[in-house]
């Protein structure tokens, strides 16, 4: 250890100071210091420095740490005061969001493919009705026809004829109604099957195959 | 390691509360740069809670975050990023917003201006130290760890932990008006 000297005094070495202020203190160096007041004053006066610095910086980062709460409350809604952090590492947190996204999407896709398949049944079912009205509304002009020409007919049944030609009237008029009602579901099942549902960008294709239970809604009487 | 540092470790508002202002300390002076300070905190008391698997509890829990706070601030001052705003701009700790806010009622403000003064000549002189060097001054006279605590904390050897100590504490002396 290299002793440091002044004119004829010898001091600390650094080394010896470096250990008295890292808290070492053997008996040699306390038996110099209490001889030596110049190496006293320079211990205290570093050492003393040293203290202030640690005291200062410790009460800056309490300060700084107390301000982040605080800050942190600020901006918190009280129900949700709990913190973020303890949000972000706690495992049943990130299990819950993933659920509730999957959940979000899934009754999604599933309402988008339930809505395209009502539409695609409704338009065959339409279809349907409008080929059955077809062929009803030519089997009354049959029937009116028919009648017509059964007006023709000897006197003594002008009652056989009044009855057919009302039956054959309402029998033209129901036709005619169903028919309406028919072209109207075909159009608005069309329209619906021209939508484009959000399950078909994911590759799930509409199921027509089903029995349909809506219908487009129809005119009545 | 009792059942209070598994407990502490096993909830991450309780080792934030406990710790922070701490880590804080030792990484605001390690790097001069507060706002990275914050970040290096909040990295080092997640990366810690996310692997508290592996404490074995063969140091102290604070020797163990100084531990990751130290390699997080290497790393960071590793990147280029970091150089360039160290450079740019000092965003150190400001020892003068504690105007009004030191410890003891007794000392007058000749006595509380004095020690600031002799504060910010401490600060000042760890600027010029190497980044070794600062860490363990800040381990030792600010966190107050022994010499073995630093070792396990840094990973360096008992010798090389005196060195850069003594080495440290001499460069202070001299910013001090100690002799050369």
């Amino acid at each position: 250890m290299e002793d440091h000297r002044e004119g004829n005094a010898v001091h600390l070495s650094d080394e010896q100071f470096a250990e008295l202020l890292m808290g070492g203190s053997p008996a040699q160096v306390q038996a110099h210091l209490q001889e030596c007041a110049k190496c006293r004053a320079e211990a205290e006066r570093v050492g003393g420095a040293i203290w202030d610095f640690s005291e200062q910086s410790r009460l800056w980062a309490e300060r700084r740490a107390a301000e982040r709460v605080l800050r942190t409350a600020a901006q918190t809604p009280r129900a949700e005061r709990e913190s973020v952090l303890a949000w972000l590492v706690r495992p049943q947190s990130w299990a819950g969001a993933a659920l509730a996204i999957a959940l979000a999407v899934g009754i999604g896709m599933t309402i988008e493919w339930e809505h395209s398949r009502t539409a695609q049944q409704a338009a065959t079912t339409a279809q349907a009705d409008a080929a059955k009205a077809q062929a009803g509304l030519a089997a009354a002009r049959v029937e009116a026809t028919t009648a017509q020409a059964e007006t023709k007919a000897p006197a003594g049944a002008t009652t056989v004829q009044a009855r057919a030609a009302v039956q054959s009237e309402a029998a033209v008029q129901s036709a005619t109604l169903k028919a309406d009602n028919a072209l109207l579901s075909a159009i608005d099942g069309e329209l619906r099957a021209d939508e484009s549902a959000p399950a078909s960008l994911y590759g799930l294709a509409a199921d027509t195959s089903g029995s349909g239970t809506k219908s487009a809604k129809r005119i009545s009487n | 390691m009792g059942e209070t540092t598994l407990s502490e470790l096993d909830d991450i508002e309780a080792l934030d509360r406990a710790y922070r202002a701490r880590l804080l300390r030792f990484v605001a002076y390690s790097t001069g740069d507060v706002d990275l300070a914050e970040t290096v905190v909040q990295d080092c008391l997640l990366k810690a809670y996310n692997g508290r698997e592996s404490f074995r509890g063969e140091c102290s829990v604070y020797t163990w975050l100084a531990h990751i706070a130290g390699n997080l601030v290497r790393d960071h001052q590793r990147t280029r990023r970091f150089q360039f705003w160290r450079r740019m701009q000092k965003t150190g700790p400001d020892l003068s917003e504690l105007a009004g806010t030191l410890a003891s009622g007794e000392s007058s403000a000749e006595t509380q201006m004095l020690a600031r003064e002799r504060a910010r000549e401490v600060s000042a002189a760890l600027e010029t130290l190497s980044e070794n060097q600062r860490r363990i001054f800040l381990m030792r006279f600010v966190d107050e760890m022994d010499l073995q605590e630093i070792c396990q904390a840094t990973g360096m050897r008992m010798s090389t932990v005196k060195t850069h100590l003594h080495r440290a504490v001499k460069a202070v002396r001299l910013r001090l008006g100690g002799r050369a």
